[in-house]
């Protein structure tokens, strides 16, 4: 059903697009072998706020598109002390996202 | 995709609207914080609460006042269904986990510990709460 309505969600909302498009960047970053052999993700005992991996068991890392509004957002988390911990990857065009989400 | 759930008095939204909806704890309004919690999952929340349908679940989940939101430019607020600030708090405590594992089951969250679901609807039903007792809107701020 949520695979269904994320779909939906990104026809009707291009917005929405680069959301969905971000969710599968940060899958694929996190499977890469170079960014961590031992990844793992701690969401804690109590929110459900909290990095995408913790790397060797200590460093946290969150994968975002590189804007600056993403740094700025995730740097004011208070498990991401400085940019090093923030893998970056190309924002999609447009285009791109129109055309794995319409096609 | 950071989620932020929070409650802003109705006559600050132009200011925070101005200055670009920083991040909600940042500005100083109650906040409940968390990620992936998109309009979909939302709308599923929904359906599961009221039993609306799929279709009206999600146009009421991804109502944003600005035309043509940009997530590379700037945060995404989305307004929060009316029907999940009202009946989430109704919600009974003995039914709560139920909802948080269905919940969880339906939209992909089933590596986040039970407890933590449960958890987390608990601290957003106080917030609906206090936003409504203070007659507080409620939003999801959306920043990749």
């Amino acid at each position: 059903m949520i695979a269904a309505l994320r779909l939906e969600a990104a026809r009707r909302h291009p917005w929405l697009r680069a959301a969905y498009y971000h969710a599968d960047m940060v899958r694929r970053t996190l499977a890469d072998p170079e960014v961590g052999a031992d990844a793992n993700v701690d969401f804690g005992d109590a929110v459900l706020d909290g990095p995408d991996a913790v790397i060797g068991g200590h460093y946290a890392v969150d994968v975002i598109p590189d804007t600056p509004v993403s740094r700025r957002a995730h740097l004011q988390r208070h498990y991401i002390g400085h940019d090093d911990q923030l893998i970056v990857y190309p924002p999609a065009t447009p285009d791109f996202l129109a055309e794995i989400f319409l096609s | 995709m950071l989620t932020d759930i929070f409650a802003a008095a109705p006559d600050s939204l132009s200011a925070y609207r101005a200055a670009g909806f920083p991040a909600p704890t940042s500005y100083g309004y109650p906040t409940v914080s968390a990620r992936g919690v998109d309009p979909a999952a939302l709308a599923v929340m929904d359906m599961l609460l009221s039993g609306v349908s799929a279709d009206q679940a999600l146009a009421d989940a991804t109502r944003t006042p600005v035309d043509e939101p940009d997530l590379y430019t700037g945060p995404v607020v989305a307004v929060l269904s009316e029907r999940i600030v009202r009946l989430l708090p109704a919600v009974g405590e003995d039914r709560l986990a139920e909802l948080a594992a269905d919940w969880s089951a339906h939209v992909g969250l089933a590596s986040a510990p039970a407890t933590a679901v449960a958890t987390w609807l608990g601290e957003l039903r106080r917030l609906f709460r206090r936003a409504v007792a203070e007659r507080r809107l409620l939003f999801v701020w959306n920043c990749l």
